[in-house]
């Protein structure tokens, strides 16, 4: 019956108020056994919709996505849309796919509801199937807290591809999968299978009854062709050719049911430390005789299989007379096929501030034992610390270079935390002061303030500030070389050219034209026709003719000389500007 | 006899303590009551004490590492970091917040595996290395600095260095934008820590969705998105989902 894999059309809808939409909800087989899995689909022929499952109670269903299409028959054109799932029965039995609600459009539809029946599973190593999926668990009875481990074994005894396995959502358990996964082979009824062992460590988080949900495997069965005609047949039957099928298959494992027991009352006068498992506690002593003022390291450490990262800090009492310095714990802990096992180490250092003896007293700890179902609880070995007087320091001696030897040979120790605490309080007043950034507008405000000074500083360059006539500019240059000339600080050279610039420049200025040079005639000219007398011009180009005999005659000039041709100079500019 | 009556009259007013002054006061000596308390091991009381400085609307990193002090003392080692990390934003560079912060960080169950925030910080030390303060009032500075060099190049071009300005124009841009981006940050970038000792993460709004993973007091998350009492959270490596807003307070 299960080779029959005849599409069941079981369910016609009615439409209510359309009459172009036509739906079909439908799966693939009526009857199969409680590892298969349904394929169920709803089809909306001349629309799209929405497909509510959540009424499917029997079922764990898991979305396959949608498809449409569209069909041209005679000239009639429709568009069908297909919405696909997977149904994985959670229990045997005949099992309802209840009428599911449709919405189309502003129309509901209503499908019929479908009965599949889910019978026994066959034999779970029935060698007749090619792929099939087993679940166990250490146990379907543990106590709160307790670690159980999910084995998922899948076993396969033909080719498989594009394999994708769904674990279940473990509700109610803290969840590790542990990372190594394990492979092998096996032999079943004298049929080999390739097995892939999966593992999960549960923790149940509370008690009662929980229900693990089926873990689902999809793939696809790799089937070689039938018919060989010759040899090199058998090499394109390789699926990479393309001469292989590939079949769709889905397997789930059963639903399982885990009765989490609660932990019984504690009545012992220890604190509970919270563990659940199986656990060991050891104190160690890292010196039993010191001198105060030295340090030894205590260290308990709690090891074994269980919740052992959840162990607390031991309370341990220690006298005042010595001072106690906390580490971080130093937790090692792994998670294999077992579950979680491993150490936590707690470390203090011990200082005594007083000479005497100290016995520490036994650190106890509280557990709940898994295998003997009762509270356990265990003491540390007793231990005993002997304090001397300090030892007198010595002297300290003067070092010099001459002690490289002794120097050398001092180590350098790396120096670590011995205790650990935050540091103290900021007392001072100023906390209280509000300190707070501007908002974005503010500091965009302040960033353009230079930026709008600026602009006006060009602005005002553009409108008031105008360029000045050539008499202005050639005034001001006779002026600066003139001044230049002056500072007594130039070479000859320079200096006559100084003076030579601020006479033309002068001259040029009553002219009000720019320019570089002149000859004698034009500065006469220059100067007669701007109203000077002939001898201002005549002395004007006399002064010009002795710079520049003292310029190109190449005879070094006395400083009474320069002193002498620079106020000579000075006063015929001052008489022109 | 006109001065005697006008002079009493000033110190009267000046005696009549105005509203603000009282209200001054009053948190003054909440501060102070707050730093006996914890310092008489009173943790709670002294919680109770710098909040109610804090809840008037004080924000100074100093007053909320006192506040991380108090929490952590008294347990609460979520509120602690809270408050490390938000004094922590307003000066990042203080030495005895980090050594605070980073103890409280050790006593943190959750183990964060993203690394990509080390690149950052070294491109971007600034950012680390100052307040959002500082970084405003740089950028500001700079600026100004900028504007004054450009407008002086106009009357006495030849005197500043066309180089000069660039390496400011460089600088203020490079502190414009990490102010612009501390703005951004502060308003968009939203991160919460774990309030409660161990919270549920689950793909959904409802109480029964999956629960995805466990949380644990004084884990920092970035918030994607707030939605009908519940925050979706990203932690590390992946890891995403949906827990309550009263599980984790922002920064």
């Amino acid at each position: 019956m299960k080779q029959v894999a005849a599409i069941l059309l079981t369910v016609l809808l009615f439409p209510v108020l359309s009459h172009a939409v036509e739906i079909q909800a439908h799966v693939n087989r009526t009857q199969i056994t409680a590892d298969e899995s349904v394929l169920f689909s709803v089809t909306i022929n001349g629309g799209k919709g929405t497909v509510d499952v959540t009424p499917i109670k029997d079922f764990k269903v898991i979305s396959r996505g949608s498809s449409t299409s569209v069909k041209n028959v005679n000239g009639n054109v429709s568009k069908e849309a297909s919405y696909n799932y997977t149904l994985i029965p959670l229990k045997k039995g005949p099992l309802k796919i209840p009428g599911l609600i449709v919405q189309s459009g502003r129309d509901q539809y209503m499908t019929r509801e479908i009965i599949v029946q889910v019978s026994e599973n066959p034999n779970p190593y029935d060698d007749s199937r090619d792929v099939f999926v087993t679940v166990i668990v250490s146990t379907h009875t543990p106590y709160e807290g307790q670690q159980i481990i999910y084995t998922v074994k899948i076993f396969h005894a033909v080719q498989i591809t594009g394999a994708k396995f769904q674990k279940p959502e473990f509700n109610g358990f803290a969840v590790k999968k542990v990372e190594e996964d394990r492979s092998y082979k096996t032999v079943i009824s004298g049929r080999e299978y390739s097995v892939i062992e999966l593992n999960f460590v549960l923790i149940p988080l509370n008690a009662g009854e929980l229900i693990v949900e089926p873990a689902v495997l999809t793939c696809e069965l790799v089937r070689l062709g039938q018919r060989r005609r010759s040899t090199f047949d058998s090499f394109f039957d390789d699926p990479f050719f393309g001469r292989a099928t590939l079949e769709p298959k889905t397997v789930s494992t059963e639903a399982l049911n885990i009765n989490v027991k609660p932990l019984p009352p504690y009545t012992e006068k220890v604190p509970f430390s919270g563990l659940v498992g199986k656990f060991a506690v050891q104190a160690i002593l890292d010196d039993t005789e010191i001198a105060v003022g030295d340090s030894t390291t205590l260290s308990i450490v709690i090891s074994g299989s269980g919740n052992i990262m959840d162990a607390e800090e031991p309370a341990i009492i220690i006298p005042e007379t010595f001072k106690v310095y906390k580490d971080n714990a130093e937790e090692a802990v792994t998670i294999d096929r077992s579950g979680f096992s491993g150490k936590k180490v707690f470390r203090m250092a011990l200082v005594p501030v007083k000479e005497g003896n100290l016995d520490i007293t036994p650190f106890r700890f509280s557990y709940f034992d898994v295998t003997k179902g009762r509270y356990e609880v265990l003491e540390t070995d007793p231990l005993f610390i002997k304090t001397r007087p300090a030892v007198e320091k010595e002297p300290l001696e003067g070092f010099s270079i001459k002690d490289t030897a002794s120097f050398q040979k001092r180590k350098k120790i790396k120096v670590e935390f011995i205790g650990r605490d935050i540091l103290p309080l900021k007392e001072g007043i100023d906390s209280l002061e509000t300190k707070t950034v501007f908002s974005v507008y503010w500091l965009f405000l302040y960033l353009f303030i230079p930026l709008f000074g600026y602009l006006m500083v060009r602005l005002y360059f553009l409108f008031a500030d105008k360029p000045m006539d050539e008499k202005t500019v050639m005034s001001q240059r006779a002026n600066m070389a003139l001044k230049k000339a002056g500072k007594g600080e130039l070479s000859g050279e320079d200096f006559l050219s100084c003076l030579y610039t601020a006479l033309i420049s002068a001259v040029l200025s009553n002219a009000g034209v720019k320019g570089e040079s002149l000859t004698y005639t034009e500065v006469r000219d220059i100067l007669m026709k701007g109203g000077y007398p002939e001898e201002t011009g005549r002395h004007a180009a006399q002064l010009l003719s002795n710079i520049e005999s003292a310029r190109y005659g190449g005879q070094e000039m006395n400083p009474g000389e320069k002193s002498r041709l620079l106020s000579e100079t000075r006063m015929l500019i001052r008489g022109l500007l | 006899m006109r001065n005697v009556q006008l002079t009493v009259l000033w110190i009267i007013l000046f005696l009549l303590p105005a509203p603000g002054i009282l209200h001054g006061s009053e948190l003054t000596r909440a501060f102070l009551d707050g730093i006996n308390e914890y310092k008489t091991g009173h943790y709670a009381a002294a919680v109770e004490k710098f909040s109610f400085v804090a809840d008037n609307g004080i924000i100074n990193p100093k007053l909320f590492y006192n506040l991380g002090n108090a929490y952590l003392k008294n347990d609460e080692l979520g509120y602690a970091i809270l408050w490390y990390e938000r004094a922590l934003r307003l000066t990042p560079n203080d030495p005895d917040l980090k050594f605070n912060l980073d103890h409280a960080r050790s006593l943190v169950k959750d183990i964060n595996e993203d690394k990509k925030g080390l690149v950052f910080q070294i491109l971007f030390f600034w950012k680390h290395l100052l307040s959002a303060g500082s970084i405003q009032w740089t950028a500001i500075g700079l600026s100004g600095i900028f504007w004054i060099l450009l407008t002086a190049r106009l009357f006495i071009r030849e005197k500043i260095s066309g180089m000069l300005c660039w390496i400011v124009a460089v600088l203020a841009v490079g502190f414009i934008l990490t102010a612009v981006y501390n703005q951004y940050e502060a308003k968009y970038i939203k991160q919460a820590v774990i309030i409660s000792k161990a919270v549920s993460v689950r793909s959904g709004l409802a109480e029964d969705a999956t629960e995805l993973f466990i949380l644990h007091a004084g884990t920092k998350v970035d918030i994607k998105k707030e939605y009908k009492g519940f925050l979706r959270i990203y932690f590390s490596n992946g890891k995403i989902g949906w827990l309550k807003n009263s599980d984790a307070v922002l920064i």
